[in-house]
């Protein structure tokens, strides 16, 4: 029954620092659902071309990478 | 062209890395030298996620409706982001309490209720199965196409292969044998297969280059680079892959980002890889961004690959197999077999993954209650742990004969993605009882029971029933006329709802009644006692709750080593029990709430949380607990907090100022016999200052002492009542001055806890009052067998000093009335004799009858409460 140590084992330093980690963590979330949800998305939803490449399609897969990227910079610093 | 017999032996050679993979993950498991130890392996897992619906139907739903397969992938990104506040929770409570399936963990937060975990377990055995069978036809749909290639076969051609010849049956029994091998190897506490973990990130691994190989090999091979193959999409009019559909489109948009980030935890092979097999919870950072990164690469040529197609073949190929038949219309045979195993790996990593995941289901939460409750002699039969395995095992190879037979009967008629979508809105189902359990402690058994049940029916009429009349099934004026030619009823337009594709309609009235019925029956009754405690438990898990007792001894040791070794053999039980063995405890002593609690979670790994409980109970008794025990508990629980300080105050106290006041009272003790040896005169005002000195440190001392054991009152019990009484006559005398003489026998007396507390309190304040109020010079205590009485206990203080008149009105202030109390409860005696010119002697009389009852008082109420 060890139930000791996995406060520890969340490497974040002290529950102030988990709870700004996991702060963040919702806001890139909400932010991600927000730029992938209408009414946004239909701003780049009019069949719009980037360098012969459907805009929609641009746009999708950049916000995707944006949100990976932002998680992933927030793991790194959580340590 | 691609002979069969290249590609059988190749599909061959591929199950059996596949197999050697996940030995050698078992083995390096055994050898206590995980595989598994790394995040990577962890987020490899989860991209179990991504099945031949992915790798062939993204591309078919593609072709059809454009980006609208997007969202599928999206919402998990956006579910594993929000991970860190969801996913770890469930992590915590199932590695907490063992839960091991998601059947399970529904079960345990609403109460360990039986019935609940059977009805998420059938919840997720209907919405899968179809799923399974999807998996086994696109085994045996591209396997037909390579073998029949160049014909070009219609889906329908596809499916009419004779069942022995059919490549999937052989694909099922392989795969029930991989899963019954790695899933059911032994019954394990924490229902992890690091064996079946490797093996699906080695899968993972495969289909993600086989798909990229394909999408390069197409866009930059057949084509000249995106550039040049969306321009000629737009060139051939296929504007429709580019948009979101407008009007329509957008509110399934929505409905599949949230019904995707739904499914990405509630699939209960998602669940078993994300929360059963994780062996770490900081794997889950790693996850968090590298899982949607993996969706994110295998994604980019669904779109290119699905344009190809359409200018390829137009429509005369099944826009589901473009991956597989462009690279063969191009003669690209090692790029096609490469394809093919890819498939084959992501189909056969869907299948192990969920049906060891649904045999646990099967076994811990429908088979094993039905039996225990049925049979209830069942405890008592020795290998319990072959049953749990041979349980799983049959459901195995049951749940993938099921999948060949729905795949036989009815996966013909339909597209890949819609099957697929039709498992997700099941699941989907479970998603208000497991979120709103996480983060609000209101919802109730029958609320969760009201509501999966309420949202489950209008799933099965709006979304399955539908799929039996396009299999013929039914007729298909069921669909446009409504059951019996009632329109309102039709499932597709419910009460007349249209405007919405059938999965976005099936959700929102699902979802209605299944939150409704939740909210409401939740806020109309309250929950009981075992449910408040486990509401705590679930969503306070984050804050380190005191776990809450609800086992009371009853139960020895050894009757608990028997059942766990009944359940999980010796070895695995004499691992349970060894703290109780290294702390001396033999088998015949009595287990604490704590140790059957321990036991009670340690058989939940194996046999689910409902069964472990009757399990327990069993040989436990059953435990009913009341509302307000469960309070009373709950306020136990900060209570425990509070004690736990004051031990620690008493432990400090008695390490620094006790040890400093006894070391002064040696010394000044040491300096008054170097005075004395010095011939100092025995009047001189140093002597008499450092006999003084002593005196009061002395005084300081016993002070102490009992203070420290009114910090920790349960001394009491830990040293027995003389022993209790004498401390305290010592702390008294040495404050007063006063001579107190305690008489007890050197043995402990035969008294219960409470007996124990209530006659302490008596003699206390007795004491209290002689110091007091009658002035004495001497306090005789006696502890003992009365004199007169056979068997009665008597407790008697007696003083020399100035009486009073028990008889005169208002003696309440003596605290008498509280003394008599204490004794009556006890079921004794209280006299008092003094008189305001006598001495004054207080009595309190046990008959052996009482102490007798006192006893089975205690014990019923055990039994009872």
């Amino acid at each position: 029954m060890s139930t000791v140590g996995e406060g520890v084992r969340d490497g974040m330093k002290g529950p102030a620092g988990s709870e700004q980690f996991g702060g963040r963590l919702v806001a890139v979330a909400v932010l991600g659902f927000l730029l992938l949800v209408p009414p946004l998305v239909s701003i780049f939803d009019r069949g719009g071309q980037v360098f012969g490449i459907p805009g929609i399609w641009v746009y999708l897969f950049l916000v995707w990478a944006v949100i990976i990227g932002l998680v992933a910079a927030l793991v790194r610093r959580s340590g | 062209m691609l002979q069969t017999w290249v590609v059988l032996v190749a599909s061959t050679l591929y199950l059996g890395v596949l197999f050697a993979v996940a030995f050698y993950g078992d083995r390096r498991a055994d050898a206590g030298r995980s595989l598994i130890s790394g995040g990577t392996i962890y987020a490899l897992s989860l991209a179990v996620y991504a099945t031949s619906w992915t790798y062939y139907g993204s591309v078919g739903r593609g072709a059809t409706t454009g980006v609208e397969f997007m969202p599928i992938y999206l919402g998990p990104t956006l579910m594993l982001a929000l991970g860190w506040l969801v996913l770890r929770r469930i992590i915590r409570i199932s590695r907490r309490n063992r839960i091991t399936s998601l059947a399970d963990f529904v079960s345990a937060r609403y109460g360990k209720s039986a019935s609940l975990g059977a009805l998420v377990t059938l919840i997720a055995v209907v919405g899968v199965v179809p799923y399974i069978s999807l998996q086994l036809k696109a085994v045996s749909n591209t396997f037909e196409i390579i073998r029949r290639h160049p014909e070009i076969m219609s889906t329908s051609q596809l499916g009419e292969v004779p069942p022995l010849n059919d490549t999937a049956l052989y694909v099922a029994l392989l795969l029930a044998g991989f899963s019954i091998l790695f899933g059911t190897r032994h019954l394990d506490a924490t229902e992890r297969h690091e064996g079946i973990v490797a093996a699906i990130a080695f899968e993972s691994v495969v289909k993600l280059i086989a798909f990229v190989a394909a999408g390069i090999f197409v866009t930059f091979g057949l084509f000249g680079g995106f550039g040049d193959l969306f321009s000629r999409a737009a060139d051939a009019k296929l504007d429709a892959l580019f948009t979101l559909d407008g009007g329509d489109g957008y509110a399934n948009w929505i409905w599949l980002t949230v019904l995707s980030m739904l499914a990405i935890v509630l699939l209960p092979r998602q669940w078993q890889v994300a929360v059963v097999e994780n062996v770490d919870e900081s794997h889950l950072k790693r996850a968090m961004w590298l899982f949607p990164l993996y969706l994110l690469a295998i994604n980019i040529f669904v779109l290119p690959i699905a344009a190809a197609g359409l200018l390829r073949f137009g429509g005369s190929v099944d826009a589901d197999t473009y991956v597989l038949t462009l690279p063969m219309a191009e003669g690209q045979q090692a790029l096609a077999l490469l394809v093919f195993i890819g498939g084959l790996s992501a189909a056969t990593g869907m299948i192990i993954v969920e049906t060891v995941a649904l045999s646990t289901m099967v076994s811990n939460s429908v088979v094993m209650p039905a039996l225990l409750r049925a049979r209830s002699r069942l405890v008592n039969r020795d290998d319990l742990a072959g049953l749990v395995l041979g349980i799983r095992r049959t459901t195995i190879v049951l749940i993938m004969l099921l999948g060949y037979a729905y795949f036989r009967l009815a996966g013909e008629g339909t597209a890949l993605v819609s099957i697929g979508l039709v498992s997700f809105a099941a699941v989907a189902q479970f998603a208000p009882a497991i979120l709103f359990g996480l983060f609000w402690k209101g919802g109730t058994r029958n609320a969760a029971l009201a509501g999966l049940g309420a949202g489950f029916l209008v799933w099965f009429y709006t979304l399955l029933m539908p799929t039996f009349a396009d299999a013929g099934w039914l007729s298909t004026s069921f669909l446009s006329e409504g059951p019996f030619g009632l329109s309102a009823l039709r499932p597709q337009a419910l009460f007349g709802l249209t405007g919405m594709d059938e999965v976005s309609h099936a959700m929102f009235w699902s979802m209605l009644v299944n939150i409704g019925a939740y909210v409401t029956v939740s806020l109309a009754s309250r929950p009981s006692a075992a449910e408040q405690a486990q509401a705590v438990l679930f969503v306070d898990v984050l804050a380190d709750p005191v776990r809450p007792r609800l086992w009371r001894e009853r139960v020895t040791i050894g009757e608990l080593r028997v059942l766990l070794v009944r359940f999980i053999g010796r070895d695995a039980a004499d691992v349970a029990l060894r703290q109780q063995t290294r702390e001396g405890r033999l088998d015949a002593a009595l287990a604490d709430p704590e140790l059957i609690h321990h036991i009670e979670t340690v058989l939940a790994g194996s046999v689910g949380a409902a069964s472990a409980r009757l399990v327990v109970a069993s040989v436990a008794g059953e435990e009913q607990l009341r509302v307000d025990e469960v309070m009373e508990m709950i306020d136990e629980a900060s209570h425990v907090a509070a004690l736990e300080e004051r031990h620690r105050l008493a432990r400090e106290l008695h390490d620094s100022v006790s040890q400093a006041l006894f070391s002064m009272t040696l010394h000044t003790r040491a300096v008054e016999l170097a005075v004395q040896r010095d011939g100092a005169d025995a009047d001189s005002r140093v002597v008499r200052g450092l006999s003084e000195l002593r005196n009061l440190t002395q005084g300081a001392l016993a002070e102490m002492r009992a203070s420290i054991f009114q910090l920790r009152p349960e001394a009491l019990h830990e040293e027995g009542l003389s022993a209790a009484v004498r401390k305290h006559a010592a702390a008294v005398a040495t404050r007063e001055g006063l001579d107190i003489q305690v008489h007890a026998p050197v043995d402990r007396l035969p008294l219960d806890e409470r007996a124990e507390e209530e006659l302490f309190r008596v003699v206390q304040e007795a004491l209290h009052n002689s110091v007091k109020h009658a002035q004495p010079g001497r306090i005789d205590i006696r502890l003992d067998g009365h004199p007169e009485e056979e068997g009665a206990l008597l407790i008697e203080v007696a003083d020399d000093g100035i009486g009073f008149d028990p008889d005169a009105p208002n003696p309440g202030h003596l605290g008498l009335d509280s003394m008599r109390e204490r004794t009556q409860r006890l079921g004794g005696r209280f006299t008092v004799d003094s008189s305001p010119t006598g001495s004054t002697k207080v009595r309190a009389v046990l008959p052996p009858a009482s102490r007798h009852r006192v006893a089975a008082d205690h014990g019923n109420d055990r039994h009872e409460s």
